[in-house]
């Protein structure tokens, strides 16, 4: 069979595979996308960037057609498209899409879910034979070390991850787009789908991609088209571009992207939290972990993905019961009975890393979200809370925080990822709470917002409060920390003391278990 | 005005929705529109009413309660048991409710303390609730429930009409909305069943929560049961059988949301209003028995479709003012 | 948009609309037909049947003596909870003492159990029994169970309802009868004038179907001057019931009766109607001892009782009579008498004239 109907390279390089014309797009009460006008070449790997809410999403959907109506004209291969869905797109389009969440059907396998709604059929039935041995084709093809046969339950995010690729090349894709698709991938993963776009690019596909992590796209793209506020801003040449110049594209202006403390060091001897020996005794997430936080520090947490570091953090502020070990908060012990109500009282909350399914109520508005850990606040006459109140605090925050859009009462579903973590925030600063545990702030949050949080982190230590940053991004957790714990498969496998000592292939090392 | 407006929408609608059908119901039969005929009507959305708020209470936190048909027929048993043994009315209400309190509370633990799923534990204590009821009763009813206890929720302001167990439903309604829109409680109740992961990692007690919820259906139930023994002076195993199911149809109609996390005190009292004036209306006009199932399921699925059309309907508005 | 939300308008609009026509359309009909609607469908009809007999008529055919044998008989029935079933599961046990004959009652927990009381029946017949006596939930639930029960030569006796075509005999009360007897007597106490309403429980059973068209017929055949005003199903639910007089009370104030398919119902019409003020008769039918209270305390006017207690044990007597050789008919019908304040006081067997069956040993 032929996988990749354009592999004859080198043809339709000087064509344009996609080209959007003065594309206009609105919701109820918002344009978001204004005039935008650009073209990918064939064969290229075309970078879309801009901060949460530029519009990158939604000129994305419009490419594979899951918004019908909007205004201007899309062309694929110099030809006038217009699509009735995504599926449509995929099957006359030729056109996929890999998306930022993996969506697969667990119980199923892989080439089941590669297959499926096109499954090869012999007579009614559906030929298994054919459908697996077509899916080890194309999995050799991606160099994939699992096979069609296997149940998708049993492998690892960045193998699912292969699976919607397999599934863009199963339908003779030429032109397939991924939508943050590192979000969810260890580093090492992401090193692989790197080398498989790679391929996919040498055999002739053009491929459009959305990622927050600039270093990741001066490593892939040869093109980047930037936008700001739903206006198409520059496409810049990768090659003869830089951070800055990128960021600057992006955000109008200059902003360091790289984590780094502004303010000198907060940290004090005091000991507000002391974990001793730890252990998961169930699960086996992790294992005697001791540490100590002191006040005004920024304690960071490093390690890969399931080192058991968000385990840990779940216990500390009573979300999972505290099996075996001790936790002393302000040198005292707390009780077997730990949840988070008395872990909220006592001083201690957390920011989870899963900000859309955990972080807060998609059925609230911000004043509500806001509100909910601090609302014997907002009473009056002792008993009722007072709407009022809970307003007055919502709005204090929206310009300490600089909460955008400024609307308290707006669903916090409805704003973007950086808003949203700000938003959670300020339910935590409502709160008496001084420690306050951040597991991956910043995981989809564009550079600007980044950079907010990082000065919010620091105005924090500065009031006095004590922080645990949880983080995968080693600039982030090296940048933002006074000291730095590396955890690796549920143990802590090193303490580095002062900033002095972080050196970034030591970390690392520490982080895949390697002794010092 | 307008912010209550927005906030309120859904439950307009279903008024709205209401006053149509009143309106078809008196162009068809105008006895429809008569006082006594009114005061049927809300006497008789009471019982339901009472369920629903109480079972409203656990559909807001994600959950259900199915045993409330079955709680209802108990509490009528136990009161009944006392007040015909000669106890002071007073006390045996008190006790009704009690049990309303500790049957809720049983479903409470069995959902947050054992984490079964709530459909399936309430699905268990529906059955083992009648169980209970049978075995109490050997199947004989309670009778003669002196009018001592019965005057208190049956008897009237003055000769209004008005029954004191139709203020007794409004005070109830009153108390939960009140506790919905106004306590820390209520918040928890719509945090919980909006994400319930999230308001844990905020500080609250969702197991508390939760309890809350079940408790406050038992008790509702409670003095659903109490109205009923008042009604017709006599308790059986066997009262309340498929009651849940008009309960969740009304809470449903009102706006809650079958996943929790959305629906107000308001709306499910417009939800029971609604099934009372179609109820009624019915057999004002005479439909045949058997259509007015098909008729009831028809509103009902229409009802609920009016979630979906409902900011159509507010654009079309805005677009003709 | 727009028509979205006026279609939806629509068909709110057409469904009432619709209903309320469909609705009076299927009472003409209804009514017209009377007693002929059940006869029309072709079934097996006990109230019906050609050579239906009374238990007097049975004896005096076949002789006094009953010869008793060295049997066991099986009873199933529906739930306990339920004080008619309770009454006649007593009758059972006093009818098979008295005869000297081994018995095993089994009853399903709720009358929603049909394949629990099939499971029953099967098990009883192969544990060999010589006849079985039951009262299925449905008419169609024991079907196959009776079946069986024929092939392995098990004599099969169906008692009160529902029905099932093909046991060997039915004995039972005639339910049409039920609704005769109430009519009569509100004929009698009304001066034959006035409006009257029927509430009727959910038709899953025989019984409900007959005890409303016995009713109606009466009233068409007697050329009554009553008037049918209303007739609307309560799931055999006392506060339905209740709450569907209210409604009909405040139309209606010069609502003379009210005929309900049960007791449960009845009573909780009769709070509707204190409530009411009103000078409405109410009768059910059943005969349960919440009724008779009822009638005692001047509330309930009347009841139609069926006697489970006799009911039984002329069900024992007929299953051995056919099991001794005597030619019995398909269907044979129980005593029942109404009972109301002027002979609640009266023993039971007084007023059905009951003689207790001459039992004597097989040859």
């Amino acid at each position: 069979m032929i996988l990749f109907p354009f592999s004859s390279g080198g043809v339709c390089e000087m064509g344009n595979a996609v080209e959007f014309v003065k594309i206009n797009k609105s919701f109820p009460g918002v344009h978001v996308l204004k005039d935008i006008s650009f073209s990918v070449k064939e064969g290229e790997i075309h970078a879309l960037i801009g901060e949460n809410g530029a519009g990158k999403s939604t000129l994305l959907n419009i490419l594979h057609g899951v918004y019908g109506d909007y205004e201007g004209d899309v062309l694929l291969h110099g030809k006038k498209v217009s699509f009735k869905n995504a599926n449509d797109a995929i099957k006359n389009g030729n056109i996929s899409k890999v998306h930022q969440e993996i969506m697969v059907v667990e119980e199923l396998t892989v080439g089941q879910n590669v297959t499926m709604g096109y499954e090869p059929k012999k007579g009614p039935f559906i030929d298994f034979t054919k459908m697996h041995n077509d899916v080890d084709e194309i999995l050799e093809e991606l160099n994939c070390n699992f096979r069609s046969r296997d149940i998708v339950r049993t492998l690892t995010a960045g193998q699912k991850q292969m699976i919607a690729i397999a599934k863009a090349i199963y339908h003779h894709s030429n032109i397939i787009s991924f939508d943050e698709p590192t979000a969810a991938l260890t580093s090492k993963e992401t090193e692989a789908l790197f080398a498989v776009i790679r391929k996919l690019k040498k055999d002739g596909i053009t491929i459009l991609f959305v990622s927050h992590h600039l270093d990741e796209l001066f490593e892939l793209c040869d093109r980047a088209s930037v936008f700001r506020d739903g206006e198409f801003v520059t496409t810049l040449t990768m090659a003869e571009s830089n951070e800055d110049e990128l960021i600057h594209a992006m955000v109008g202006r200059s902003v360091s992207s790289v984590a780094s403390r502004l303010a000198p060091s907060r940290a004090t001897d005091e000991v507000v939290l002391k974990v001793d020996g730890l252990t998961d005794i169930t699960h086996n997430k992790f294992k005697d972990v001791s540490f100590e936080l002191h006040k005004g520090e920024i304690l960071g947490f490093y390690g890969l993905v399931g080192a058991g570091r968000t385990e840990v953090m779940r216990v500390l502020v009573g979300a999972d019961p505290k099996l075996q070990g001790d936790i002393y908060l302000k040198n005292i012990k707390i009780p077997t009975n730990w949840n988070s109500t008395k872990a909220l009282s006592r001083g201690i909350g957390m920011l989870s890393e899963d900000r859309k399914t955990t972080g807060f109520n998609k059925l609230a508005t911000n004043i509500q979200n806001i509100a909910i850990s601090s609302l014997e606040k907002y009473m009056t006459a002792g008993f009722f809370t007072n709407d009022a109140k809970k307003r007055k605090n919502a709005e204090h925050f929206f310009e300490e925080l600089d909460i955008n859009p400024k609307i308290p009462d707006y669903m916090t579903v409805n704003m973007s990822g950086g808003n949203q973590q700000k938003v959670i925030l300020a339910k935590w600063m409502s709160t008496d709470i001084d420690i306050i545990i951040f597991d991956e702030p910043t995981k989809g949050v564009d550079v600007a917002a980044k950079a907010e949080i990082y000065r919010l982190m620091e105005e924090l230590v500065a009031e006095g409060k004590s922080l645990i940053v949880v983080s995968s991004e080693l600039p982030e957790a090296m940048g933002l920390s006074d000291r730095l714990i590396v955890m690796s498969e549920g143990r802590i496998t090193k303490v580095l003391e002062n900033r002095e000592e972080f050196d970034q292939d030591a970390i690392l090392n520490y982080a895949i278990g390697g002794d010092e | 005005m307008k912010a209550m407006y927005t906030k309120y929408k859904r439950e307009l609608l279903v008024l709205v929705a209401t006053i149509i059908l009143g309106v078809i119901f008196t162009v068809i039969n105008p006895m429809f529109l008569t006082w006594r005929n009114i005061l049927t009507v809300f006497q008789q959305m009471v019982l339901n009413g009472l369920l629903a708020v109480g079972i409203m209470f656990t559909i807001l936190t994600g959950g259900i309660d199915l045993s409330i048909g079955c709680t209802f027929a108990i509490v009528g048993i136990a009161v009944a048991t006392c007040c015909v043994g000669g106890m002071n009315p007073i006390i045996a209400i008190l006790i009704g409710l009690a049990v309303g309190i500790v049957l809720g509370c049983f479903n409470g633990f069995l959902v947050t303390n054992l984490k079964l799923q709530p459909f399936i534990a309430t699905l268990g204590t529906m059955s083992l609730y009648r169980g209970i009821a049978y075995v109490v009763t050997g199947g004989q009813p309670v009778t003669n429930v002196p009018d001592s206890f019965r005057n208190i929720f049956n008897g009237q302001i003055g000769s209004s009409g008005i029954r004191y167990y139709v203020i007794v439903m409004v005070i109830v309604f009153l108390l939960a909305h009140m506790i919905l829109a106004k306590t820390r409680t209520g918040d928890y109740l719509y945090a919980v069943g909006g994400n319930e992961e999230a308001a844990k990692l905020s500080g609250v007690n969702t197991r508390k929560t939760k309890y809350i919820a079940y408790i406050a259906s038992g008790l509702c139930t409670a003095v659903a049961g109490l109205v009923m023994l008042a009604s017709l002076g006599s308790a059986e195993a066997t009262a309340g059988i498929g009651y849940e199911t008009n309960a969740i149809a009304a809470a449903a109609i009102g706006g809650t949301s079958m996943a929790g996390g959305r629906g107000t005190a308001l709306g499910t009292f417009f939800g029971a209003f609604m099934l009372a004036v179609l109820k009624v209306g019915m057999v004002v006009i005479n439909v045949d028995s058997f259509w007015q199932y098909v008729v009831t399921g028809l509103i009902i699925i229409i009802a609920s479709y009016f979630e979906f059309i409902k900011d159509d309907i507010a654009a079309f508005m805005a677009k003709h003012k | 948009m727009k028509k979205r939300f006026l279609a939806v308008l629509m068909a709110a609009t057409m469904v009432v609309g619709l209903a309320a026509c469909g609705g009076s359309k299927n009472e003409a009909d209804s009514t017209a037909a009377g007693s002929e609607a059940v006869q029309e469908t072709g079934e097996f009809n006990p109230d019906q049947a050609e050579d239906a007999m009374s238990i007097e008529e049975v004896r005096e055919k076949n002789g006094e003596e009953v010869p008793v044998g060295d049997y066991k008989f099986g009873m199933v029935m529906k739930s306990l909870s339920n004080e008619f079933w309770r009454t006649l599961e007593e009758g059972y046990e006093a009818g098979a003492k008295e005869a000297g004959i081994k018995f095993d009652v089994q009853a399903t927990t709720d009358e929603g159990d049909e394949t629990g009381q099939q499971t029953m029946t099967e098990t009883l017949t192969s544990q060999g029994v010589d006849a079985l006596l039951m009262s299925p939930i449905s008419d169609s639930n024991l079907t196959s169970a009776v079946e069986s029960a024929n092939d392995a030569g098990v004599l099969t006796v169906n008692v009160n309802d529902g029905l099932i075509a093909k046991a060997n005999h039915y004995v039972g009360p005639n339910a049409f009868q039920n609704g005769l007897l109430a009519a009569e007597w509100i004929s009698n106490k009304l001066g034959d004038q006035g409006d009257v309403a029927i509430v009727v429980g959910m038709a899953k059973a025989f019984a409900a179907r007959e005890r409303t068209a016995g009713f109606k017929a009466w009233i068409e055949d007697n050329n009554s001057g009553m008037n049918i005003w209303a007739e609307q199903n309560a799931d055999w639910d006392r506060t339905k019931a209740k709450d569907l007089a209210a409604t009909w009370l405040t139309q209606n104030p010069d609502l003379k009766a009210i005929f309900c398919n049960n007791d449960d119902m009845a009573l909780g019409v009769v709070e509707a109607v204190e409530e009411a003020g009103t000078d409405t008769l109410v009768v059910g039918v059943d005969g349960i001892g919440e009724a008779y209270d009822s009638i005692r305390a001047g509330k309930l006017d009347a009841t139609v009782d069926s006697f489970p207690y006799y009911m039984a044990q002329v069900a024992i007597e007929c299953t051995l009579r056919s099991l001794a050789g005597q030619e019995l008919p398909s269907a044979v019908a129980t005593p029942q008498a109404l009972i109301s304040a002027e002979n609640v006081d009266q023993d039971a067997a007084t007023i059905i004239n009951w003689t207790a069956p001459k039992y004597v040993p097989a040859k």
